[in-house]
């Protein structure tokens, strides 16, 4: 079954964004992680094993503590090539630094700011299948 | 013969008269300037001090220094400890000096000097030095104040930064997940149709557009010149073209720019600005007509001007010229009009070292006029 990981360290969002998945055509299982450097670890051993339970899609905060979305990004690419994720940055700021970041990595399909809607979850499951 | 004696002496007393004239000058200036001098003759042991030096320590006219006594009106510690250095070393390698020094007056007072000294050597051996002796205090104090009041604002600066990041992140956050918080009530719960939910959904949508106003206040504090760029004028306004082609797909737009065209600007802002500008000329098109942009630029001395006209409805610059760039300033009643968008540009143009004009009429248009540094 493919899966969603979601990697945030607030709470409420998680469980926000779980439940909008939920009430959204998506089909996927959802992993929730507030702590990034044990996804990070996690998805690094998935990698090098090729895994099929690499996630499809990747919802990933900017700001978090300790190892920040831009860090984790950085500390994937290390390992060769980027996993084929759909990569989500999933930021409350609109500082134009955060998006012309966003543009620079490659690997990121689209900066989304919150509040999220379950229009928009529709929108990313309708690309999904581009 | 006697006819030339008396010229030569005429000449001489001239040349006397003056030499007096600009010693005059020199010491009035001195004084003015607050410079006094002194020497050293190292052979008999002897210093002399001017007369604007003596007034500089504060000791009387008839005061009689030797070394030690000189020394010893430096400041105990750094400040002696350095002239003692500087002086010694310019009796043994020659070298001249040229520092500033926080004395001690005959009467206390603490003052910031200039002091040079400059030795003469004769047969390899310094003999003299003299120098000169300047009373800074004034501008030193001065310096000093800037320098505290320079400390005190990068400081409040960075509690501004702080501010920033609170208000576009944390308070954000907050205010989004209230938001969607909202949505899925709605989503999913029942009896659900009263009076009062409507109108927290309605106060919870107004919190977090005022909190996106504010973050975008402050996130246009946050980059300076430092982050300035030589961008390409063309590809930066394709690129705006682009993300707005929905908006844009009916209008006529029109793009005259030299390929090369290349202007000072924060990548970020300039996006910003145009995007900006842009949906300005879409927003306020004028219903049932055409819209049509005209992009051209120009080179002006060192500056390169931006001419963004449309043929939209215009603004009355009589009644609102002054507040165009103002924030919370709206003027078409009925369009979705928040008053923060001109007033950002400004800000981003300005920190970029250019400027923002408008030139419109009440239903033939506007050209927003932007100025770039070359």
């Amino acid at each position: 079954m493919k899966t969603i990981w979601i990697i945030d360290d607030d709470p409420i969002f998680t469980f926000i964004i779980k439940r909008m998945i939920d009430l959204s055509s998506f089909e996927h299982k959802i992993y929730v992680f507030t702590d990034a450097e044990l996804a990070l670890s996690k998805l690094q051993k998935l990698v090098q094993t090729n895994s099929n339970e690499i996630p499809e899609v990747l919802f990933l905060d900017i700001n978090m503590p300790v190892l920040d979305g831009w860090q984790f990004l950085d500390e994937l690419s290390k390992d060769g090539p980027f996993p084929v994720i759909h990569i989500y940055l999933v930021s409350s700021s609109i500082d134009p630094i955060d998006h012309k970041k966003a543009e620079e990595y490659g690997v990121v399909k689209q900066l989304l700011v919150k509040p999220l809607s379950v229009k928009k979850l529709e929108q990313i499951k309708a690309d999904l299948n581009k | 013969m006697i006819a030339g004696t008396h010229t030569n002496i005429d000449k001489r007393k001239k040349n006397e008269l003056l030499l007096t004239k600009y010693k005059d000058l020199l010491d009035r200036t001195n004084e003015a300037a607050l410079i006094g001098t002194w020497e050293v003759d190292l052979l008999k042991d002897e210093l002399t001090w001017s007369a604007v030096t003596k007034k500089i320590h504060e000791v009387p006219p008839g005061f009689k220094p030797d070394l030690e006594t000189a020394i010893n009106f430096y400041k105990k510690g750094d400040n002696r400890e350095r002239i003692t250095h500087l002086f010694n070393q310019a009796i043994q390698t020659h070298k001249p000096y040229d520092d500033l020094f926080e004395i001690i007056t005959a009467k206390g007072k603490i003052k910031w000097v200039r002091s040079i000294g400059i030795p003469i050597v004769k047969q390899g051996k310094c003999v003299r030095i003299y120098g000169t002796f300047q009373d800074i205090n004034k501008q030193q104090v001065d310096r000093i104040k800037i320098e505290t009041l320079l400390e005190e604002t990068k400081g409040q600066n960075e509690r501004l930064l702080n501010f920033a990041h609170i208000v576009s992140h944390n308070l954000h956050s907050h205010s989004g997940n209230l938001t969607m918080l909202l949505q899925l009530f709605r989503m999913e719960g029942e009896n659900i149709d009263n009076t009062i939910f409507p109108l927290v959904e309605k106060a919870t949508a107004n919190l977090e557009e005022t909190v996106v106003h504010l973050s975008e206040v402050v996130a246009m504090n946050t980059l300076t010149q430092e982050h300035i760029k030589r961008i390409n004028l063309l590809d930066a306004i394709e690129k705006a073209l682009i993300n707005l082609n929905i908006k844009l797909k009916k209008a006529v737009v029109k793009v005259q720019i030299p390929k090369r065209t290349m202007v000072n600007a924060i990548p970020a802002y300039l996006d910003s600005i145009l995007m900006n500008l842009l949906t300005n000329a879409y927003k306020y098109r004028k219903p049932r007509v055409p819209l049509e942009i005209i992009i051209i630029s120009k080179k002006i001395d060192d500056h390169v001007v931006l001419n963004i006209q449309d043929n939209g409805i215009g603004i009355d610059l009589e009644k609102y010229g002054s507040k165009i760039f103002g924030m919370y300033k709206t003027f078409h009643p009925g369009k979705k009009s928040r008053g923060i968008g001109l007033f950002i540009s400004r800000n981003q143009i300005e920190t970029m070292g250019g400027k923002i004009t408008v030139n419109s009429m009440p239903n033939l248009g506007s050209i927003f006029s932007l100025r770039f540094k070359k």
